[in-house]
């Protein structure tokens, strides 16, 4: 469907056929899930997320502008509610320190041996879920930065830098790993 | 930067714990979301009511307030009077023509 069509379906939904609305979940639900899962553990939590998430966006619908794609908004009222949820769970993840001068070369080149997809994989696993949903929405969905930026509520240049950020982190952690595996 | 290493790791890591929202997702939240308009509507509702009360009982009050000496002894004048209460069938008429003419039209216009 075209973004004319979803237009013209929400345009609908707002005349009062709500049922139309069920288009949007099927189309859009498992994208929201998948963001909304990767920032919360548990799949119930999830699923009852990314229904708040449609509830809301049904009652904000009339403020919906189409700036930014329909999945873009959705996702980021998602993202707006989830991580108000998980400030309320009060979880804590590792810190690790950043101020080490490590060289871009060097970690183009981690993140590029493909011999190192084990430790990348555990390293991802101890990022914070904030963390992990920028670096999935970058290289797992192929979403560009200004669609990331959106749904985070940031400038796109404060997301290049967080991206930046994770890479120098993911690295920070693989090499800690090594260390206490000699 | 290509980052193939971590775009792979990303990929595997979401191929291997696939997630799934349950088939009756649509189904449930569109209930949800009916069973929330309903509860505003509700909502609204009463707030309309207690308001339009709330209007009536200060305004009833005002009118008490300023002229309630003069609206009682208005009264009382009207009392003594032998055709005084000659106008009370033609009001309890029209009281009841109105009662009934809005329950006609609550119904006639209850989908609006």
């Amino acid at each position: 469907m075209q973004p004319t069509d979803e237009q013209r379906l929400i345009a609908r939904v707002l005349d009062g056929h709500a049922e139309d609305y069920g288009y949007f979940m099927e189309r859009y639900g498992a994208e929201v899930f998948r963001l909304v899962a990767r920032l919360v553990p548990m799949q119930q939590d999830a699923e009852e997320l990314v229904q708040d998430t449609f509830v809301r966006a049904y009652d904000r619908l009339p403020t919906y502008t189409g700036e930014a794609s329909f999945s873009t908004w959705l996702c980021s009222i998602a993202y707006r509610l989830t991580v108000s949820w998980l400030r309320r769970q009060k979880m804590n993840y590792i810190s690790i320190d950043e101020r080490q001068d490590i060289s871009d070369t060097d970690i183009d080149k981690l993140l590029d041996d493909e011999t190192r997809i084990h430790e990348l994989r555990t390293a991802c696993a101890q990022l914070t879920p904030d963390e992990q949903t920028l670096i999935n929405l970058f290289y797992y969905d192929d979403r560009p930065l200004r669609e990331i930026a959106y749904i985070f509520g940031q400038e796109q240049g404060t997301i290049a830098t967080r991206l930046h950020r994770i890479r120098k982190k993911l690295y920070l952690i693989i090499k800690q790993m090594e260390k206490h595996d000699r | 930067m290509t980052d193939n290493a971590l775009r792979k790791a990303l990929t595997q890591q979401a191929e291997e714990h696939p997630m799934r929202l349950p088939s009756n997702f649509a189904y449930t939240t569109l209930r949800r979301i009916e069973r929330e308009q309903k509860a505003r509507e509700r909502r609204e509702k009463i707030v309309a009511i207690l308001t339009i009360a709330a209007c009536t009982i200060v305004g009833i009050a005002a009118i008490v307030w300023f002229y309630g000496a003069a609206l009682k002894s208005a009264i009382m004048v009207m009392l003594r009077q032998p055709e005084g209460l000659s106008i009370l069938p033609a009001m309890t008429f029209c009281a009841l023509f109105l009662l009934l003419f809005n329950l006609y039209l609550r119904r006639k216009f209850a989908d609006y």
